[in-house]
């Protein structure tokens, strides 16, 4: 009788301990693949915003002023902030490359570290 | 009276195969939602790259449009100039060429044409030109 109900129990165990062990790493396939889809998504909306700064940039020929009050963002000594929910697109002061051209970084920052960046051109207009 | 005795075998075996089931499933789910998030991220990826292409394009048409300003004497290799109008090329990817099309007329630049366009298309526009009179 003893043995009966031993074996059963013992079976139970380690089908508990495997179930336990596929659980613990399957839970962290499925951490990394919302991980994956979380930053991706960030991405693709900060990719869409970064597009927007720099059309209105060229189109405003390097015009921050008006570039930042478009874009909702804030005019600061590193250049225009532009915050959303998971990222923020910085766009950093212009640099003169040539009498005629100016160019501008904007960067994606995401939890602290650069996820996307561009270079945007725009022609200078003379007074 | 013949007594008759009941052997009933123990229970093994059922929660075996309900593991393995539940397991198998487990896995599959996760390899599943995975391997989908993984082929997002590479379209994605392709998405982005495609953007960071067409600016780096558009960046190196500024370079030469503003090079055309400063003197447009002093032409690039790759522009040629018809009856005031310039116009060049800036490949994009394999498949797509920004052209760029400005007009001087005394110190007045005007922008033609500033467009993306696939390799193909272009390739039948200039066949067209070339033989249809």
């Amino acid at each position: 009788m003893k043995n009966k109900t031993f074996l059963p129990m013992i079976e139970q165990m380690i089908m508990i301990l495997i179930f336990a062990l596929a659980a613990a790493f399957c839970l962290q396939g499925f951490a990394a693949a919302s991980r994956i889809s979380k930053r991706q998504a960030v991405l693709t909306e900060a990719v869409g915003t970064v597009q927007n700064t720099a059309e209105i940039l060229k189109s405003s020929h390097g015009d921050f002023e008006l570039a930042s009050e478009l874009l909702n963002g804030s005019l600061t000594a590193e250049g225009i902030q532009i915050p959303a929910d998971d990222y923020v697109v910085i766009v950093h002061t212009a640099a003169k490359e040539h009498d005629f051209l100016s160019s501008a970084k904007i960067e994606v920052m995401y939890d602290a570290e650069t996820l996307y960046e561009l270079t945007v051109s725009w022609q200078e207009v003379l007074p | 009276m013949k007594k008759t005795s009941s052997f009933r075998p123990p229970v093994i075996g059922a929660t075996s195969l309900l593991i393995i089931f539940a397991v198998l499933c487990l896995t599959m789910f996760t390899l599943l939602a995975l391997s989908t998030a993984k082929a997002d991220a590479r379209l994605s990826d392709a998405s982005i790259q495609a953007v960071s292409d067409y600016y780096e394009a558009d960046r190196q048409a500024e370079i030469i449009f503003a090079k055309l300003r400063e003197n447009p004497q002093d032409m690039p290799t790759n522009v040629y100039c018809v009856d005031d109008v310039y116009s060049y090329n800036v490949p994009i990817s394999d498949t797509q060429r920004l052209i760029v099309e400005l007009e001087k007329n005394e110190d007045i630049w005007t922008v033609l044409r500033w467009q993306a366009v696939s390799v193909s298309e272009l390739e039948t526009n200039i066949i067209g030109t070339t033989f249809n009179p």
